[in-house]
């Protein structure tokens, strides 16, 4: 039964749904920012970690970064790489949003728009649940990746 | 000269008692004795061989003293002559039977030295009863010549029968003497005439030696020339040439072929000498059959391996390819077999053996030398070929070692290329840091480039940060400002000012700051003062909110960079 249920969660055809949703996530949530970098700033700032001479910087190419691996992930291109920068990514959202709901700062996530609903311990348990989702594409996602269809059988040759 | 006497041997026949008469005839007697002696002297003196003066003495001794035979047996050399003169033919076969005896029994050949060393003359009648001598002899005479010749005369009784008186044996006695001079001067003659002839038969025969060392001497240094000559040749048609050259000189020819055929498939080795020169090509295209005809025509004569024949039979000399009044057939191997013809002679006469040796003994040279140069040919042939093919294995060598190096390069550069692409897959499908700082560099580019380009592009970085900083004023002169009148405008989210601001502020988000001038501030006098606060780690909302005031015409605009917290612990008055 725990195997079954170890096969089950461990099965890549999950990770290919995670990967997917995380892709998909990202880049949605890099189109909007991209296209109000402005506001997005306003929401870095808004977090009060980063020195207010890199915000706008950051949220010029933040959202760049996001929608890259968003996308490469949704393709299925250096999974890896991609995972540990959106796990990177999420970890650093995470944290920023702990630290600011010890600050009890009344701002939003920013994550997606930015008027959003505050800032809360439920954001906090999405973001770790999408890290989750990240560190299970990282090490079970196996199907449908690009880099397999076209790099795969190179993994054949031998001196 | 030695003379013997014989006592009482013969009596004395004159008689006493007419002394008158005895004187005359003494003395004709002596006149007689003289001429006798003188005669043997003349006579003796002519004869040449020693048995013609044996022959020759008998009747100059027997006539004066008138006997009825006599006899001389000479040895010499160990061959015997016998002289007879009033015997029987028994008496001579006597002689030949018991020659030897008789002169042995004078001359012992078993005694080394002689014992009758000189002419020696026994008279009586004892001696008659010898077996070895004729009956009736009555004087016997030795006469020893050198060691090897001894002679013995023997004379018969007198024809008178009358014993021999003693001037008689005198008389013999010199007589005797002068044949023994005349023998010994006819021994000596014959020795030395013996002695010449073969002295002329020893020249004559060195004569012919020399004539013969001087034809083998010849030979040798014909054979010697030849054999130097050709052993420094080592192709076969140079040495034919070489060859036909020296036997048309040895032997004096003045036209001369060889030809020496091979495989079907191998050029011949021809060499031609004489008046038609086209007859080398002729040799070289049509002899083939014609010569080997030839061996075919000789069956087991047929030359073998490193053999030689002459072609004796003229018809057969007429079918060979030339000309040829002497040739010679000879085989090197089974492959190899030539022809040498020479004709036309400088010089008359048949060959003799002598130069058929030497022609055989060259031939036999030039077969040895020919070999060795088709051995020689065939090794720098052989030589050639293996030289080419080295040539081409060290090509092959070269090819390989190139190949091998480029195997070694081409196996190097597909290491490379696997460990390579092993590592880009390996890289591929892990997290490398390498792909993470490719993809936040291409988020940087991308992003500075939309931003650049977007309308709605930001600056990367703050105007607060670029610019001179705004004037600053302390919590104290706020609050002195304030209550001057000026106006307290808080530059933070609306949010931010719900949860807390100084008393009597007026809240101007920078997000928002057209709207709320416009409802607020926009009627204010430019000249009034106004403070802005309001700043945290991330943005400087109050220096932003003052550049704006400031460019809407505000004279004096403040920022109060303590903001709320340094208000509150300045112990002033918040608002919540």
């Amino acid at each position: 039964m725990i195997n079954t249920i170890k096969k089950i969660v461990m099965h890549p055809w999950i990770a290919l749904g995670f990967r997917l949703y995380i892709g998909g996530l990202f880049v949605f949530a890099a189109m909007y920012k991209i296209n109000y970098a402005a506001e997005f700033a306003t929401t870095i700032a808004s977090y009060q970690i980063v020195p207010y001479w890199a915000v706008n910087a950051l949220a010029v190419f933040m959202p760049w970064v996001e929608i890259i691996c968003g996308g490469l992930l949704i393709l299925g291109i250096r999974v890896r790489s991609v995972s540990t920068i959106i796990a990177g990514l999420l970890v650093v959202f995470t944290v920023a949003i702990f630290i600011n709901l010890l600050r009890d700062a009344p701002i939003s996530c920013g994550c997606f728009h930015t008027v959003e609903d505050p800032i809360s311990w439920w954001t906090i348990l999405r973001d770790v649940t999408w890290i989750g989702m990240t560190m299970h594409i990282y090490y079970f996602d196996s199907v449908l990746q690009t880099d397999q269809l076209f790099l795969g059988k190179l993994k054949r040759i031998h001196s | 000269m030695s003379t013997s006497k014989t006592n009482n041997a013969v009596p004395d026949s004159v008689p006493d008692n007419t002394a008158e008469l005895r004187q005359p005839m003494e003395l004709d007697r002596q006149i007689l004795h003289i001429k006798t002696l003188y005669e043997a002297t003349r006579e003796l003196s002519n004869a040449v061989k020693p048995s013609a003066v044996l022959n020759t003495f008998l009747p100059i001794a027997m006539g004066p003293l008138g006997l009825t035979f006599g006899f001389g047996v000479m040895r010499r050399a160990g061959a015997m002559r016998v002289a007879m003169l009033g015997l029987g033919a028994s008496d001579k076969t006597q002689f030949d039977k018991r020659g030897e005896l008789l002169v042995d029994k004078f001359f012992p050949s078993n005694k080394t030295k002689p014992t009758i060393s000189s002419p020696t003359v026994l008279a009586g009648q004892h001696l008659s009863y010898s077996a070895d001598v004729p009956t009736g002899t009555h004087v016997i005479a030795v006469i020893p010549l050198d060691k090897d010749s001894h002679v013995v005369l023997g004379f018969g009784p007198k024809l008178t029968g009358e014993a021999f008186s003693d001037v008689e044996i005198d008389l013999l006695n010199g007589l005797v003497n002068i044949l023994s001079t005349a023998l010994k001067k006819a021994c000596g003659e014959q020795d030395l005439n013996e002695r010449n002839t073969h002295l002329e038969t020893s020249l004559v025969q060195t004569q012919e030696a020399r004539e013969a060392l001087n034809r083998r001497a010849f030979q040798l240094r014909t054979l010697y020339e030849a054999t130097l000559e050709l052993s420094a040749i080592n192709e076969p048609t140079a040495l034919c040439n070489a060859f036909l050259l020296t036997l048309m000189g040895t032997f004096s020819f003045s036209t001369g072929w060889i030809a020496l055929y091979g495989p079907s498939d191998t050029e011949p080795d021809v060499a031609y000498r004489g008046p038609e020169p086209d007859c080398l090509t002729y040799l070289a295209h049509s002899g083939r059959d014609k010569v080997l005809g030839q061996f075919v025509g000789l069956k087991d004569k047929m030359p073998q391996r490193s053999q030689s024949v002459f072609l004796e039979n003229a018809g057969a000399r007429a079918d060979l390819p030339l000309e040829a009044d002497v040739a010679m057939l000879f085989t090197l191997n089974n492959d190899w077999r030539g022809c040498i013809g020479l004709f036309s002679p400088l010089s008359d006469g048949a060959m003799s053996p002598d130069m058929h040796q030497l022609f055989l003994s060259l031939v036999g040279t030039f077969m040895v030398t020919l070999g060795n140069a088709k051995h020689t040919q065939l090794i720098h042939d052989l030589n050639s070929d293996l030289a080419a093919r080295n040539v081409e294995l060290q090509n092959t060598l070269d090819d390989l070692t190139s190949a091998r190096q480029e195997i070694g390069l081409l196996s190097e550069a597909k290491e490379a290329i696997i460990g390579l692409v092993q590592g880009e897959v390996l890289r591929v499908f892990r997290a490398s840091w390498f792909d993470v700082s490719l993809i936040i560099l291409a988020g940087i580019v991308l992003g500075g480039l939309f931003n650049f380009s977007s309308p709605s592009g930001i600056d990367l970085v703050p105007k607060s940060f670029l610019e001179d900083p705004p004037e600053m004023v302390a919590a104290k002169n706020t609050l002195h400002l304030a209550e001057g009148g000026a106006v307290i405008v808080d530059a933070r989210p609306s949010e931010f000012f719900k949860q807390g601001h100084i008393k009597g502020a007026i809240s101007l988000p920078e997000d928002m700051f057209s709207f709320v001038y416009s409802m607020k501030l926009s009627s204010l006098d430019p000249a009034i003062p106004i403070i802005v606060y309001g700043r945290n780690l991330s943005r400087h909302y109050d220096v932003d909110v003052a550049r704006e005031l400031t460019e809407l015409g505000h004279e004096k605009v403040l920022v109060f960079d303590g903001g709320l917290d340094m208000w509150e612990e300045a112990g002033y008055e918040v608002e919540k």
